[in-house]
């Protein structure tokens, strides 16, 4: 997948990741590929820098937490402004995939 | 084990030492991330050069995780230079009512004040036009200049507000110690404005130093 086209839709990606429940950095990376078969293998310095992001912006809270392994891992989860930003995003992409498919298909105009 | 992962880490902990804060909570999340990726993949030395590359340059991870906490350093910045402005203030009102200028009938302590109010009240001006630039979205190098401007103004009329202390300071007593002490929590507050600032000038040349946050091509 087009790096590019990735570009303006990662906080959304991040945060559709997050729905499925709490989970640390390499668990969403993890989630993102097995949930798109693949298509979206981010590299991993590009999600950290969006989880800070968004959690600066209120949209996600974080907590340390021990593994069963011993180890310490900062894990993520949406907030209620997050959940409700996450639903107006899927709501805008839907608009906007129907709006390009549409296009793309060579359709007759549709009303607004 | 080979130490690379370490060695990623001393690089981006290097990378990051601004806000020593965010250093430890992005180092730590990111040796535990590589850590499971090494593992994930069989580990020994070739698993972790994997990872670290799959983690990209420490350098552009930095420049990212510096981009999302600027708002954060920036109100920081402003939270305190708001703080000086207040302890000042109060310096300045306390100066005012208990030791007089008026009586004093000597030209510098006039002119002294002049300095103090002009560069109070062009501090505030400076404030509040930084104010709306820094939080209105975009970003960096706009907001630096007025916050300076404004830490500067208050810094030139802490100065004058001690000067004109010591020129109308008969001896010692606590209609002087008051006002003292109040330009003494002035000066201090005013002191950490200025090393908020230098942090916040190297938070903006670590955000800027690469297009950080942005979706890499791999």
């Amino acid at each position: 997948m087009n790096a590019e086209m990735l570009k303006g839709h990662l906080d959304a990606i991040v945060l559709a990741a997050l729905s499925v429940g709490p989970a640390h950095g390499y668990a969403i990376i993890e989630q993102i590929r097995r949930s798109t078969g693949g298509a979206f293998d981010l590299p991993e310095g590009t999600v950290y820098p969006a989880l800070h992001r968004l959690e600066q912006a209120g949209l996600l809270r974080s907590d340390w937490i021990m593994t069963p392994g011993g180890r310490r891992r900062r894990v993520y989860a949406l907030t209620r402004d997050g959940k409700a930003s996450l639903r107006r995003r899927k709501e805008d992409w839907r608009r906007f995939a129907a709006a390009v498919d549409h296009l793309l298909a060579g359709g007759a105009p549709c009303p607004a | 084990v080979s130490g690379l992962i370490d060695s990623y880490v001393r690089e981006l902990r290097s990378e990051l030492d601004f806000d020593r804060a965010l250093a430890e909570r992005v180092c730590a999340e990111v040796e535990g991330h590589l850590a499971d990726l090494a593992e994930a993949e069989g580990g020994g030395a070739e698993a972790e050069r994997r990872a670290v590359a799959r983690m990209g340059e420490a350098g552009s991870l930095a420049a990212g995780m510096a981009q999302a906490a600027l708002p954060a350093r920036k109100r920081r910045a402003w939270g305190h230079t708001a703080l000086a402005a207040l302890a000042l203030f109060v310096a300045m009102r306390l100066r005012n009512v208990l030791i007089p200028v008026g009586d004093a009938g000597l030209a510098a302590a006039h002119v002294a004040v002049a300095v103090d109010r002009i560069a109070y009240w062009t501090a505030i001006l400076a404030g509040a036009v930084g104010w709306l630039l820094a939080f209105r979205g975009d970003g960096t190098r706009g907001a630096l200049a007025p916050v300076c401007t404004c830490a500067a103004a208050l810094a030139i009329s802490g100065a004058a507000g001690v000067y004109l202390l010591l020129l109308l300071s008969d001896g010692w007593s606590w209609q002087v110690a008051t006002p003292a002490l109040a330009a003494s929590v002035a000066t201090v507050v005013l002191g950490a404005v200025f090393v908020e600032l230098l942090r916040l000038v190297r938070h903006i040349r670590s955000s800027n130093r690469s297009g950080g946050g942005e979706v890499a091509r791999r």
